[in-house]
């Protein structure tokens, strides 16, 4: 684990005198204002003692029964035997035992719900595991739910996730290598990755990002993904985020390193390309006839959701010989009565419908019916019976809405959303011309772009080895790489054909 | 990473990191390849509006497949020059030296900025025709502005990478658009087979030959190493692309006079009208938006693959490292005369000189094939004399 300054106080080594220890420990636990910071103390095999926890984060049963009860009840001191080591092996029942002399280590143990014991003429203290905190249980996913597929999301403990993706990979290439970040306050990641499949020089950019955030709390792995990304002024997101434990074991398969952080319900993958935020958890999961045909469906999602209301935009207001007739007459008839622009309707509308849309994520549950009412009654159908939007607008809005719901990443939504209302306004300014410039301009940034140094549109440019696996995705007998992130020597997963028992094609 | 893992152990390697860096230099030639070809059919249809619908009529096509042996000898040339060239230096450096490479790289990059210049009077000209109320300056400062920005900002592979990304889209577009039409045009308009006279075609075709000049360019551009190999290891790969720009050029030019009669291809229509061609006959609403908006994808790419690859030669030769503000200074060197001229004048200006550059690029390549193959006598009359 990482070393991490900490307040002055704090610093310091936990030696053999047990009043110093104590005051040292006292002091830098603040144990005489906070009250849930408990100092237990008792006697151990004629010595004095003092076990520090914090209330509600350590299990009282777990200290009761494998570290009081069994003090009480020590052996004799074999001659010759160091203290700690006789209560680690012949005291302490417990699976999880260590011993630091460095205050700067004990303490944010302690204060993730471990218990410090120190005990007089023992040098530094033994850190016993005896975390039981109140936590949120196993639930579904909330925004990545399937069809076909598990549904088990993760929790807010770094513990429960880290064990819920090892439950699906039962194997010892599975690493799970443990970190801090933040300086002040230290908050636990875990970095799993496969052995030998994850990319070594990935790998060592991840821990030297990572190690190199100066900050001095990183409150949520959104933070962090902030912290550690390529290009952080781009619109675009540079990570893949999964509350699904069976796609990060998917993201894990494919070679990349999956960050799992304390108190995030999700996790992050890295690198990362265009393709990873277009693939939905169950594509897999389906036939693969029905994936290819979802995965169709939700690229013209995307392309509505991005292209739709510049298009009507440019075509009603500069290109009108672009429209069938009728469908122009309809406009034009409609946003005659309209006292506002049809570029500022739209504009409008749009800010409208992102505004239902974070009122939708942040009403509290019981008010959610009076937001459809608001959002339906009252801003759709009361604004075009009063003239105030062109019906048509309200139709192109909620089509590209329908479109951006289609996308499987929340990240990706939003971004489109906002180019969206870029591409909006070009249009609005130079028609076609807007629109084209702008998305240019959008995709000459899409392909500079990279995720830990992996270009964003690889495998398809630059061409990297894959899988048939990308806009459509074919059988997945057809799919025998893991793909351009994974370490290179292990890029293979299936050698010899993967329908083995098929006679039929070795007779052909 | 240590020890066996049970990974490990049941997956045999079957890729080294030598395998890994080749292909992603592979990887890289592709992309520039896929530029090239791209870049090379936006300057033949550039070409086929500019020139050949009013001056050769329909038989443009004729006039496009003879450019075949130019094309030839200017691919093929570059190829040969760039496999005799050590990855350490670029084509034009070892075949005439260090002091005779700024010039000839300077000149080069004329014919490239020529290139770009004619991509962007292009794509004015073609807004104009469609945006009518919309001033030229306005236009092109905006196609200016933009261009500088995306390309100065951004990775220095992004074009190529955008260019292989979009390959099959443009291909679906100018497909879907083609067909579309099919109906409307006559196997008459295809007569008379031989327009205003073989000369005219021979002259169409020299006028052509300056669109293909910049074929040779991913092979005599400076660049790593690596890629300079594969780029030389790969010679279908780098040529298909340019074989594939010209037939579709051809098509292009074939399809044109299929869909309109003779006068109405010699009427002397702006630009901006000839590029929208099959927008006037094709009377499909949506293909009418897709040609639209994929004619400017391909002059955006035209235009800077013209300008980036001027940038890098430029930078190169004078051994400097950031080439941006090359980038920026040559695209505000478009907009100069776009705001000084209208747009007839500049039409009247580029008419002139634009055919010069096949001239001259062909010029270059003799000479620089001439130094190389004195180079490579020199060398082995050495190699015999040790």
């Amino acid at each position: 684990m990482k070393e991490t300054s900490w307040d002055p106080q704090m610093s310091g080594v936990l030696t053999e005198d047990f009043a110093k220890s104590l005051r040292l420990i006292r002091q830098a636990t603040h144990a005489d204002t906070s009250e849930d910071v408990h100092i237990h103390r008792f006697r151990i095999l004629g010595h004095h003692a003092a076990l520090i926890f914090i209330d509600g984060m350590a299990n009282d049963t777990k200290i009761q029964h494998f570290i009081l009860l069994p003090a009480f009840q020590a052996p004799p001191l074999p001659e010759g035997m160091a203290l700690e080591d006789h209560l680690m092996e012949h005291v302490l029942p417990l699976g999880s035992v260590t011993h630091s002399a460095q205050l700067s280590s004990v303490l944010p143990r302690i204060f993730a719900g471990d218990a410090a014991l120190i005990v007089d003429t023992m040098p530094g203290a033994l850190i016993a595991d005896v975390r039981g905190y109140a936590k949120r249980a196993l639930n579904q996913p909330i925004n990545e739910s399937v069809v076909m597929g598990p549904h088990e999301g993760f929790t807010e403990s770094l513990r429960d996730n880290v064990v819920l993706i090892r439950r699906l990979m039962n194997t010892p290439a599975l690493i799970s290598e443990q970190m801090t970040v933040g300086q002040k306050t230290p908050t636990r990641l875990c970095l799993l990755y496969l052995d030998g499949i994850a990319r070594q020089e990935t790998l060592d950019e991840v821990r030297r990002r990572i190690q190199g955030c100066n900050v001095d709390y990183v409150s949520s792995i959104g933070m962090l993904e902030q912290l550690i990304e390529d290009k952080p002024f781009s619109l675009l997101p540079q990570v893949a985020a999964t509350e699904r434990p069976d796609r990060a074991v998917s993201f894990l398969n494919e070679g990349q390193i999956v960050i799992a952080m304390e108190n995030a319900p999700n996790i992050i993958a890295v690198p990362m390309g265009l393709m990873h935020l277009y693939h939905a958890p169950d594509d897999s999961a389906l036939r693969w006839q029905y994936g290819t045909f979802l995965r169709l469906l939700r690229l013209v999602g995307i392309v509505l959701a991005l292209l739709l209301p510049s298009l009507f935009v440019a075509l009603t207001i500069y290109h009108p010989e672009g429209m069938p007739l009728s469908l122009l007459t309809s406009v034009l008839e409609s946003q005659a009565r309209v006292p506002l622009s049809l570029f500022s309707s739209m504009l409008l509308m749009l800010l409208v419908f992102s505004l239902i849309n974070e009122a939708g994520a942040r009403i509290p549950g019981a008010m959610g019916g009076s937001l459809s009412i608001v959002s339906g009654l009252i801003l759709g159908q009361a604004a075009v019976d009063a003239d105030l939007f062109s019906p048509l607008i309200i139709i192109v809005v909620a089509i590209s809405g329908l479109g951006s719901y289609a996308v499987p990443s929340f990240s990706l939504t939003l971004s489109l959303r906002l180019f969206q209302l870029l591409l909006v306004i070009a249009a609005g300014v130079a028609g076609y011309l807007g629109l084209v410039l702008g998305l240019f301009f959008l995709l000459m940034r899409m392909a500079g772009l990279t995720s830990m140094g992996h270009p964003y549109f690889a495998p398809i440019a630059p061409q990297r080895p894959a899988n048939p696996d990308s806009v459509i995705r074919l059988p997945i007998w057809r799919q025998r790489l893991r793909g351009a992130i994974s370490n290179p020597f292990h890029i293979t997963r299936s050698f010899g054909p993967m329908r083995a028992w098929d006679q039929s094609k070795e007779k052909k | 990473m240590t020890g066996k893992s049970s990974f490990q152990q049941t997956a045999t390697p079957v890729h080294t990191m030598d395998d890994m860096l080749s292909q992603r230099s592979r990887a890289l030639a592709l992309d520039q390849c896929a530029l090239s070809g791209v870049s090379l059919y936006g300057q033949l249809t550039i070409g086929i509006a500019f020139y050949l619908y009013a001056h050769v009529s329909t038989p443009g096509y004729l006039s496009i497949l003879i450019t075949l042996p130019y094309l030839l000898l200017m691919s093929l040339g570059g190829w040969w020059l760039a496999r005799q060239t050590p990855s350490s230096e670029n084509a034009i450096q070892w075949a005439v030296g260090k002091k005779a490479e700024k010039p000839l790289s300077l000149c080069f990059s004329l014919i490239f900025l020529l290139d770009a210049q004619l991509a962007f009077y292009a794509l004015t000209a073609m807004m104009q025709n469609v945006l009518p109320d919309m001033s030229t300056f306005f236009i092109s400062l905006a196609v200016a502005l933009t261009t500088a920005i995306t390309i100065s900002g951004g990775d220095e592979y992004a074009l190529h990478r955008l260019t292989r990304f979009l390959r099959w889209i443009f291909l679906l577009v100018f497909l879907y658009c083609a067909i579309t039409s099919l109906p409307y045009g006559s196997i008459g308009h295809l007569f008379p087979l031989l327009g205003h006279g073989t000369g005219s075609i021979f002259q169409g075709a020299l006028w052509m030959c300056g669109c293909l000049g910049g074929a040779a360019c991913p092979l005599i551009m400076p660049q790593q190493a690596s890629t300079h190999s594969a780029l030389c290891e790969k010679r279908g790969a780098f040529l298909r692309p340019q074989f594939f720009a010209l037939l579709a050029g051809a098509c292009t030019a074939l399809l044109s006079a299929y869909l309109m009669p003779v006068y109405a291809l010699a009427r002397p229509e702006t630009l901006g009208w000839r590029m929208l061609l099959i927008t006037h006959v094709n009377p499909s609403q949506m293909g009418w938006s897709l040609f639209l908006c994929g004619q400017m994808f391909l002059m955006l790419i035209t235009l800077s693959a013209g300008v980036t690859r001027a940038a890098a030669l430029i930078t190169h030769t004078l051994r400097q490292k950031n080439h941006k503000p090359f980038l920026i200074t040559l695209l505000l060197f478009f907009l100069l005369p776009i705001a000084a001229l209208d747009l007839s004048a500049m039409d009247a200006l580029l008419i002139q000189i634009a055919p010069f550059r096949g001239i001259a690029a062909l010029l270059l390549m003799l000479l620089l094939l001439l130094c190389g193959l004195i180079k490579k006598r020199k060398a082995a009359g050495k190699e015999a004399g040790a």
